[in-house]
Protein backbone atom coordinates (compact mmCIF):
# COMPACT_ATOMS: atom_id res chain seq x y z
CA UNK A 1 0.00 0.00 0.00
CA UNK A 2 1.70 3.64 -1.52
CA UNK A 3 1.63 5.51 1.56
CA UNK A 4 -0.78 9.02 1.35
CA UNK A 5 2.14 10.99 1.79
CA UNK A 6 5.30 9.47 -0.94
CA UNK A 7 8.28 9.41 1.29
CA UNK A 8 10.19 11.32 -1.48
CA UNK A 9 7.49 14.10 -0.81
CA UNK A 10 8.46 13.81 2.58
CA UNK A 11 11.83 14.07 2.69
CA UNK A 12 11.44 17.22 -0.15
CA UNK A 13 9.03 19.06 2.51
CA UNK A 14 12.60 18.33 5.10
CA UNK A 15 14.83 19.43 2.77
CA UNK A 16 12.64 22.67 1.94
CA UNK A 17 12.32 23.18 5.52
CA UNK A 18 16.21 22.93 5.96
CA UNK A 19 17.23 25.34 2.82
CA UNK A 20 14.62 27.67 4.32
CA UNK A 21 16.11 27.88 7.40
CA UNK A 22 19.52 27.62 6.80
CA UNK A 23 20.12 25.02 10.03
CA UNK A 24 23.33 22.98 8.54
CA UNK A 25 25.44 26.02 7.39
CA UNK A 26 27.03 26.57 10.43
CA UNK A 27 28.07 22.62 10.64
CA UNK A 28 28.85 22.38 6.51
CA UNK A 29 31.23 25.75 7.65
CA UNK A 30 32.45 23.59 10.41
CA UNK A 31 33.09 20.62 8.00
CA UNK A 32 35.03 22.73 5.37
CA UNK A 33 37.38 24.49 8.51
CA UNK A 34 38.18 20.74 9.11
CA UNK A 35 39.39 19.28 5.99
CA UNK A 36 40.85 22.89 5.48
CA UNK A 37 43.25 22.47 8.89
CA UNK A 38 44.14 18.84 7.60
CA UNK A 39 45.44 19.77 4.12
CA UNK A 40 46.77 23.24 4.79
CA UNK A 41 50.27 21.35 5.55
CA UNK A 42 51.27 17.89 4.14
CA UNK A 43 48.35 15.86 5.80
CA UNK A 44 50.54 12.32 5.51
CA UNK A 45 50.21 9.40 3.68
CA UNK A 46 46.24 9.51 2.26
CA UNK A 47 44.53 6.98 4.43
CA UNK A 48 45.84 8.12 7.61
CA UNK A 49 44.59 11.04 6.82
CA UNK A 50 41.09 9.99 5.52
CA UNK A 51 41.35 8.14 8.70
CA UNK A 52 41.16 11.07 11.01
CA UNK A 53 38.93 13.41 8.88
CA UNK A 54 36.32 10.33 9.29
CA UNK A 55 36.39 10.11 12.66
CA UNK A 56 35.90 14.39 13.11
CA UNK A 57 32.95 13.68 10.33
CA UNK A 58 30.75 11.75 13.44
CA UNK A 59 30.16 14.81 15.58
CA UNK A 60 30.11 17.48 12.88
CA UNK A 61 27.08 14.70 10.88
CA UNK A 62 25.31 14.61 14.86
CA UNK A 63 25.61 18.40 14.74
CA UNK A 64 24.07 19.19 11.31
CA UNK A 65 21.23 16.65 11.60
CA UNK A 66 20.85 17.72 14.60
CA UNK A 67 19.98 20.93 13.48
CA UNK A 68 18.24 19.92 10.38
CA UNK A 69 15.87 17.86 13.27
CA UNK A 70 15.33 20.96 15.48
CA UNK A 71 14.21 23.26 11.94
CA UNK A 72 11.67 20.63 11.21
CA UNK A 73 7.98 20.72 12.44
CA UNK A 74 7.00 18.94 15.40
CA UNK A 75 3.40 19.34 14.08
CA UNK A 76 4.06 18.23 10.73
CA UNK A 77 6.24 15.41 11.66
CA UNK A 78 2.87 14.14 14.00
CA UNK A 79 0.86 14.65 10.78
CA UNK A 80 3.03 12.51 9.06
CA UNK A 81 3.49 9.69 11.44
CA UNK A 82 -0.25 9.45 11.65
CA UNK A 83 -0.31 9.62 7.66
CA UNK A 84 3.19 7.25 6.84
CA UNK A 85 3.49 5.53 10.04
CA UNK A 86 6.57 5.49 11.98
CA UNK A 87 9.50 3.58 9.82
CA UNK A 88 8.54 6.12 6.90
CA UNK A 89 8.58 9.28 9.22
CA UNK A 90 12.23 8.30 10.14
CA UNK A 91 13.32 7.80 6.57
CA UNK A 92 11.92 11.17 5.43
CA UNK A 93 13.77 12.28 9.01
CA UNK A 94 16.76 10.49 7.76
CA UNK A 95 17.28 11.58 4.19
CA UNK A 96 18.41 15.15 4.34
CA UNK A 97 20.83 14.24 6.52
CA UNK A 98 22.02 11.15 4.60
CA UNK A 99 22.32 13.53 1.79
CA UNK A 100 24.63 16.37 3.40
CA UNK A 101 26.78 13.26 4.71
CA UNK A 102 27.20 12.14 0.76
CA UNK A 103 28.14 15.40 0.16
CA UNK A 104 30.51 15.61 3.06
CA UNK A 105 32.35 12.71 2.00
CA UNK A 106 32.23 13.33 -1.02
CA UNK A 107 34.22 16.66 -0.29
CA UNK A 108 36.61 14.97 1.59
CA UNK A 109 37.57 12.09 -0.47
CA UNK A 110 38.11 14.83 -3.41
CA UNK A 111 39.88 17.36 -1.14
CA UNK A 112 42.22 14.14 -0.55
CA UNK A 113 42.58 13.36 -4.01
CA UNK A 114 43.20 17.02 -4.90
CA UNK A 115 45.58 18.13 -2.21
CA UNK A 116 47.40 15.17 -0.81
CA UNK A 117 50.30 14.55 -2.78
CA UNK A 118 51.19 11.57 -1.29
CA UNK A 119 51.09 8.76 -3.44
CA UNK A 120 48.41 5.53 -2.57
CA UNK A 121 46.39 3.30 -4.55
CA UNK A 122 42.90 3.79 -5.22
CA UNK A 123 41.67 1.89 -2.97
CA UNK A 124 43.00 3.76 0.13
CA UNK A 125 40.45 6.27 -0.98
CA UNK A 126 37.72 3.62 -1.57
CA UNK A 127 38.11 2.36 1.78
CA UNK A 128 38.56 6.63 3.15
CA UNK A 129 35.06 6.76 1.56
CA UNK A 130 33.59 3.82 3.19
CA UNK A 131 34.95 5.46 6.46
CA UNK A 132 33.39 8.53 5.98
CA UNK A 133 29.98 7.21 5.44
CA UNK A 134 30.27 4.91 8.36
CA UNK A 135 31.34 7.45 10.56
CA UNK A 136 28.45 10.25 9.31
CA UNK A 137 25.61 7.08 9.17
CA UNK A 138 26.39 6.85 12.95
CA UNK A 139 26.72 10.89 13.30
CA UNK A 140 23.05 11.33 11.73
CA UNK A 141 21.29 8.04 13.49
CA UNK A 142 22.91 9.49 17.43
CA UNK A 143 21.18 12.90 16.53
CA UNK A 144 17.99 11.17 15.76
CA UNK A 145 18.17 9.24 18.99
CA UNK A 146 18.58 12.22 20.60
CA UNK A 147 16.58 14.14 19.31
CA UNK A 148 13.54 11.15 19.52
CA UNK A 149 14.45 11.32 23.46
CA UNK A 150 13.84 15.16 23.63
CA UNK A 151 16.75 16.16 25.50
CA UNK A 152 17.92 19.51 25.44
CA UNK A 153 20.49 20.88 22.93
CA UNK A 154 23.34 21.36 25.53
CA UNK A 155 23.01 17.62 26.67
CA UNK A 156 22.77 16.93 22.95
CA UNK A 157 26.04 19.00 22.47
CA UNK A 158 27.46 17.07 25.78
CA UNK A 159 26.16 13.10 24.23
CA UNK A 160 27.71 13.85 20.75
CA UNK A 161 31.40 15.41 22.22
CA UNK A 162 31.97 12.76 24.92
CA UNK A 163 30.58 9.98 22.46
CA UNK A 164 33.04 11.10 19.82
CA UNK A 165 35.61 11.52 22.45
CA UNK A 166 35.62 7.85 23.67
CA UNK A 167 34.89 6.66 20.03
CA UNK A 168 38.44 8.37 19.24
CA UNK A 169 40.10 6.99 22.34
CA UNK A 170 39.04 3.39 22.74
CA UNK A 171 39.97 0.97 20.15
CA UNK A 172 37.24 -1.32 20.00
CA UNK A 173 34.14 1.64 19.66
CA UNK A 174 32.89 2.21 16.60
CA UNK A 175 32.74 4.46 14.44
CA UNK A 176 35.93 6.22 15.02
CA UNK A 177 38.16 3.40 17.27
CA UNK A 178 38.41 0.83 14.81
CA UNK A 179 39.10 3.02 12.06
CA UNK A 180 41.63 4.74 13.48
CA UNK A 181 43.85 1.80 15.32
CA UNK A 182 43.08 0.08 12.33
CA UNK A 183 44.17 2.56 9.86
CA UNK A 184 44.74 5.66 11.64
CA UNK A 185 48.65 5.21 12.12
CA UNK A 186 49.29 3.58 8.64
CA UNK A 187 49.19 0.29 9.52
CA UNK A 188 47.67 -3.04 8.15
CA UNK A 189 44.95 -4.66 10.10
CA UNK A 190 44.06 -8.23 9.95
CA UNK A 191 40.40 -9.31 8.62
CA UNK A 192 38.63 -9.29 11.47
CA UNK A 193 39.42 -5.73 12.94
CA UNK A 194 38.95 -4.42 9.62
CA UNK A 195 35.61 -5.98 9.52
CA UNK A 196 34.95 -4.61 12.60
CA UNK A 197 35.92 -1.16 11.73
CA UNK A 198 33.08 -0.98 8.65
CA UNK A 199 30.79 -3.39 10.25
CA UNK A 200 30.69 -1.45 13.61
CA UNK A 201 29.21 1.69 12.60
CA UNK A 202 26.60 -0.40 10.57
CA UNK A 203 25.66 -2.33 13.90
CA UNK A 204 25.76 0.74 16.00
CA UNK A 205 23.45 2.89 13.67
CA UNK A 206 20.86 0.04 13.36
CA UNK A 207 20.76 0.09 17.30
CA UNK A 208 20.15 3.57 17.57
CA UNK A 209 17.48 3.80 14.59
CA UNK A 210 16.18 1.13 16.85
CA UNK A 211 16.09 3.31 19.85
CA UNK A 212 14.67 6.37 18.52
CA UNK A 213 11.92 4.07 16.82
CA UNK A 214 11.60 3.08 20.24
CA UNK A 215 11.52 6.53 22.10
CA UNK A 216 9.38 7.79 18.90
CA UNK A 217 6.66 5.25 20.13
CA UNK A 218 6.62 7.08 23.36
CA UNK A 219 5.91 10.53 23.01
CA UNK B 1 1.31 -3.54 34.33
CA UNK B 2 1.77 -4.60 30.92
CA UNK B 3 -1.07 -4.22 28.64
CA UNK B 4 -2.54 -7.06 26.52
CA UNK B 5 -0.82 -6.32 23.15
CA UNK B 6 0.96 -3.67 21.46
CA UNK B 7 -1.06 -1.42 19.32
CA UNK B 8 -1.22 -2.30 15.71
CA UNK B 9 -0.95 -0.14 12.70
CA UNK B 10 -3.20 -2.16 10.61
CA UNK B 11 -3.94 -4.83 12.68
CA UNK B 12 -7.19 -7.29 12.87
CA UNK B 13 -10.27 -5.73 11.81
CA UNK B 14 -13.15 -5.34 14.56
CA UNK B 15 -16.31 -5.95 11.96
CA UNK B 16 -17.58 -3.06 10.95
CA UNK B 17 -14.95 -0.78 12.40
CA UNK B 18 -12.94 2.01 10.81
CA UNK B 19 -11.05 2.76 13.98
CA UNK B 20 -11.38 1.06 17.27
CA UNK B 21 -9.68 1.09 20.28
CA UNK B 22 -9.38 -1.50 23.49
CA UNK B 23 -8.39 -0.99 27.34
CA UNK B 24 -6.60 1.80 26.34
CA UNK B 25 -4.23 3.21 28.61
CA UNK B 26 -1.30 5.86 29.04
CA UNK B 27 0.52 7.53 31.43
CA UNK B 28 3.32 9.96 30.72
CA UNK B 29 6.57 8.71 32.31
CA UNK B 30 5.88 6.90 35.59
CA UNK B 31 3.25 9.60 36.35
CA UNK B 32 -0.37 8.89 36.71
CA UNK B 33 -2.59 7.43 34.32
CA UNK B 34 -3.90 9.94 32.19
CA UNK B 35 -6.26 7.51 30.43
CA UNK B 36 -7.19 3.86 31.70
CA UNK B 37 -9.19 1.50 30.20
CA UNK B 38 -10.72 3.65 27.28
CA UNK B 39 -12.62 1.68 24.58
CA UNK B 40 -14.58 2.68 21.52
CA UNK B 41 -15.59 1.83 17.76
CA UNK B 42 -15.90 4.09 15.20
CA UNK B 43 -17.76 2.89 12.13
CA UNK B 44 -17.12 4.20 8.19
CA UNK B 45 -19.24 7.57 7.85
CA UNK B 46 -19.39 7.61 11.81
CA UNK B 47 -18.36 10.55 13.97
CA UNK B 48 -17.22 10.17 17.35
CA UNK B 49 -16.83 13.83 19.38
CA UNK B 50 -14.59 13.42 22.25
CA UNK B 51 -15.30 16.12 25.16
CA UNK B 52 -13.97 16.71 28.54
CA UNK B 53 -12.09 19.44 30.53
CA UNK B 54 -8.35 20.70 30.08
CA UNK B 55 -6.04 18.13 31.34
CA UNK B 56 -8.12 14.93 30.53
CA UNK B 57 -6.42 13.32 27.85
CA UNK B 58 -8.40 14.52 24.76
CA UNK B 59 -5.27 15.35 22.63
CA UNK B 60 -3.78 12.12 24.21
CA UNK B 61 -6.28 10.24 23.47
CA UNK B 62 -6.62 11.42 19.63
CA UNK B 63 -2.66 10.67 19.32
CA UNK B 64 -3.33 7.12 20.34
CA UNK B 65 -6.30 7.05 17.96
CA UNK B 66 -4.19 8.48 15.17
CA UNK B 67 -1.07 6.99 15.56
CA UNK B 68 1.92 9.46 17.09
CA UNK B 69 2.19 7.67 20.39
CA UNK B 70 1.51 3.87 21.37
CA UNK B 71 -0.70 3.57 23.96
CA UNK B 72 0.91 1.83 27.56
CA UNK B 73 -2.12 -0.45 27.57
CA UNK B 74 -4.70 -1.74 24.98
CA UNK B 75 -4.30 -2.10 21.47
CA UNK B 76 -5.41 0.41 18.72
CA UNK B 77 -6.82 -0.85 14.98
CA UNK B 78 -7.02 1.58 11.74
CA UNK B 79 -8.40 -0.10 8.96
CA UNK B 80 -5.59 2.59 7.32
CA UNK B 81 -3.42 5.30 7.59
CA UNK B 82 -4.90 8.18 9.23
CA UNK B 83 -5.84 11.98 8.28
CA UNK B 84 -4.43 13.60 11.76
CA UNK B 85 -4.66 17.48 12.67
CA UNK B 86 -2.58 18.05 16.01
CA UNK B 87 -3.54 20.29 18.92
CA UNK B 88 -0.62 22.41 19.04
CA UNK B 89 0.37 24.46 15.83
CA UNK B 90 2.84 27.65 15.91
CA UNK B 91 6.07 26.06 14.58
CA UNK B 92 5.47 25.49 10.72
CA UNK B 93 8.29 25.32 8.67
CA UNK B 94 9.69 28.80 7.26
CA UNK B 95 8.46 28.33 3.74
CA UNK B 96 5.18 29.28 1.49
CA UNK B 97 1.83 27.69 2.91
CA UNK B 98 1.64 26.78 -0.40
CA UNK B 99 4.31 24.87 -1.15
CA UNK B 100 3.58 23.65 2.45
CA UNK B 101 0.12 22.07 1.25
CA UNK B 102 1.26 20.74 -2.32
CA UNK B 103 3.91 18.93 -0.37
CA UNK B 104 2.17 17.23 2.26
CA UNK B 105 -1.45 16.33 0.00
CA UNK B 106 -0.97 17.61 -3.27
CA UNK B 107 -3.13 20.08 -2.81
CA UNK B 108 -3.93 23.82 -2.46
CA UNK B 109 -5.85 27.05 -0.44
CA UNK B 110 -7.17 30.35 -1.73
CA UNK B 111 -6.52 33.02 -0.39
CA UNK B 112 -3.59 32.27 1.83
CA UNK B 113 -1.30 35.41 2.55
CA UNK B 114 1.78 36.18 0.62
CA UNK B 115 4.30 35.20 3.50
CA UNK B 116 6.31 32.41 4.70
CA UNK B 117 4.16 29.78 6.63
CA UNK B 118 5.95 30.50 10.20
CA UNK B 119 4.72 34.21 9.80
CA UNK B 120 1.17 33.04 9.48
CA UNK B 121 -1.15 34.26 12.21
CA UNK B 122 -2.31 31.36 14.19
CA UNK B 123 -5.70 31.31 12.87
CA UNK B 124 -4.03 30.80 9.16
CA UNK B 125 -1.31 28.30 10.40
CA UNK B 126 -4.41 26.40 11.30
CA UNK B 127 -6.10 26.46 8.32
CA UNK B 128 -3.19 25.73 6.17
CA UNK B 129 -2.33 22.76 8.48
CA UNK B 130 -6.31 21.99 8.33
CA UNK B 131 -6.16 22.11 4.46
CA UNK B 132 -3.27 20.20 4.12
CA UNK B 133 -4.40 17.29 6.36
CA UNK B 134 -7.74 17.02 4.68
CA UNK B 135 -6.28 16.72 1.74
CA UNK B 136 -4.51 13.92 2.86
CA UNK B 137 -6.21 10.44 1.10
CA UNK B 138 -7.53 9.09 4.04
CA UNK B 139 -10.53 7.25 5.32
CA UNK B 140 -10.08 8.13 9.14
CA UNK B 141 -10.00 11.74 9.54
CA UNK B 142 -8.86 12.80 13.35
CA UNK B 143 -8.96 16.13 14.29
CA UNK B 144 -7.90 17.97 17.83
CA UNK B 145 -9.92 21.07 18.18
CA UNK B 146 -10.21 22.14 14.48
CA UNK B 147 -11.97 25.54 15.32
CA UNK B 148 -9.50 26.71 17.35
CA UNK B 149 -8.69 30.03 15.65
CA UNK B 150 -10.71 29.98 12.90
CA UNK B 151 -13.32 32.48 11.94
CA UNK B 152 -17.27 31.64 11.65
CA UNK B 153 -16.31 31.24 7.80
CA UNK B 154 -13.96 28.66 8.35
CA UNK B 155 -15.76 26.88 11.02
CA UNK B 156 -18.72 26.75 8.39
CA UNK B 157 -16.68 25.43 5.43
CA UNK B 158 -14.79 22.88 8.05
CA UNK B 159 -18.65 21.68 8.91
CA UNK B 160 -19.72 21.02 5.06
CA UNK B 161 -16.40 19.68 4.32
CA UNK B 162 -16.69 16.83 6.83
CA UNK B 163 -20.33 16.60 6.02
CA UNK B 164 -19.04 15.52 3.05
CA UNK B 165 -16.40 12.78 3.95
CA UNK B 166 -19.03 11.66 6.58
CA UNK B 167 -21.96 11.01 3.68
CA UNK B 168 -18.34 9.44 1.52
CA UNK B 169 -17.94 7.08 4.39
CA UNK B 170 -14.91 8.33 5.97
CA UNK B 171 -15.23 8.00 9.92
CA UNK B 172 -14.46 11.03 11.78
CA UNK B 173 -12.94 11.69 15.48
CA UNK B 174 -13.18 15.26 16.75
CA UNK B 175 -11.60 16.75 19.82
CA UNK B 176 -13.65 19.61 21.15
CA UNK B 177 -14.61 22.44 23.61
CA UNK B 178 -16.71 24.37 21.50
CA UNK B 179 -18.84 21.82 19.49
CA UNK B 180 -18.34 22.21 15.73
CA UNK B 181 -21.83 22.63 13.72
CA UNK B 182 -22.42 18.88 12.46
CA UNK B 183 -25.08 16.43 13.11
CA UNK B 184 -25.28 13.52 15.17
CA UNK B 185 -22.29 11.63 16.40
CA UNK B 186 -21.74 9.76 19.77
CA UNK B 187 -19.79 11.73 22.21
CA UNK B 188 -17.38 10.43 24.54
CA UNK B 189 -17.05 12.52 27.19
CA UNK B 190 -13.85 12.20 29.67
CA UNK B 191 -15.33 14.39 32.31
CA UNK B 192 -13.86 17.14 34.04
CA UNK B 193 -16.21 19.36 32.48
CA UNK B 194 -18.72 21.37 34.74
CA UNK B 195 -22.60 20.98 33.85
CA UNK B 196 -24.10 23.17 31.77
CA UNK B 197 -27.93 23.90 31.66
CA UNK B 198 -27.96 25.97 29.13
CA UNK B 199 -25.86 27.28 26.12
CA UNK B 200 -25.54 31.06 25.42
CA UNK B 201 -24.93 32.00 21.54
CA UNK B 202 -24.22 35.65 20.54
CA UNK B 203 -24.61 35.65 16.63
CA UNK B 204 -23.36 38.70 14.40
CA UNK B 205 -25.92 39.84 11.64
CA UNK B 206 -29.11 41.29 10.93
CA UNK B 207 -33.17 40.22 11.19
CA UNK B 208 -34.40 37.49 12.61
CA UNK B 209 -33.40 33.87 13.30
CA UNK B 210 -34.78 31.39 15.74
CA UNK B 211 -37.74 33.44 16.73
CA UNK B 212 -36.03 36.49 17.71
CA UNK B 213 -34.60 40.11 16.19
CA UNK B 214 -31.16 41.00 16.01
CA UNK B 215 -30.14 44.36 18.04
CA UNK B 216 -27.60 46.16 17.25
CA UNK B 217 -26.04 43.81 15.17
CA UNK B 218 -26.14 41.32 17.48
CA UNK B 219 -28.88 38.41 18.22
CA UNK B 220 -28.58 36.85 21.70
CA UNK B 221 -30.07 32.86 22.26
CA UNK B 222 -30.52 31.19 24.72
CA UNK B 223 -30.80 27.14 24.10
CA UNK B 224 -30.18 23.59 25.65
CA UNK B 225 -26.55 21.97 24.92
CA UNK B 226 -28.25 19.59 22.89
CA UNK B 227 -30.29 22.11 20.54
CA UNK B 228 -26.60 24.14 20.13
CA UNK B 229 -24.84 22.43 17.22
CA UNK B 230 -27.92 22.28 15.20
CA UNK B 231 -28.28 25.91 16.16
CA UNK B 232 -24.91 26.87 15.01
CA UNK B 233 -24.84 25.18 11.99
CA UNK B 234 -28.60 26.38 11.23
CA UNK B 235 -27.17 29.89 11.76
CA UNK B 236 -23.98 29.87 10.12
CA UNK B 237 -25.89 28.46 6.94
CA UNK B 238 -28.10 31.66 7.07
CA UNK B 239 -25.20 33.88 7.01
CA UNK B 240 -24.92 34.90 10.47
CA UNK B 241 -21.64 35.07 12.36
CA UNK B 242 -20.79 33.66 15.34
CA UNK B 243 -19.66 36.22 17.85
CA UNK B 244 -19.77 33.83 21.44
CA UNK B 245 -20.76 30.77 22.56
CA UNK B 246 -20.79 30.53 26.43
CA UNK B 247 -22.35 28.82 29.27
CA UNK B 248 -25.87 30.83 30.29
CA UNK B 249 -25.80 32.15 33.65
Amino acid sequence: MSPPVPTRRAARLGLATAVASRSVLAASFAWVVVLAAVYAADAGPPLPALASTAAVLLPVSAWASAAHLAATSGDLRQVLTAANGRARVLVADALPPLGWVLAATAAAVLGNVVLDRNPAPATDRLLGLLLHLGCGLVGVALALALHAGRVTRGVQALVVVAASLASARVAWLPPAGPVLSSWGAGGHPGLLAAAWALGGPLVVTAGLLLLTLRLRRRR
Amino acid sequence: MPGPRRSDRYGRRVPGAALSASGLGFRYGRGPWLLDGVSLTVPPGGLLRVRGGNGTGKSTLLRLLAGPVAPRRGSVVRTGPVAYLPQQTGDLPAIPPQRLISLLSGGALDGVPDVRADELSRGWQRRVLLAAVLGLPCRIVVLDEPTAGLDAAAVAALADRLTARLAAGDAVVLAEHEALPLAGGEVLDLGGAAPVDLVEVVLGGTGSFHGATASGGRLHLVVPPAERDALLLAALRQGWSVLAVGVHR
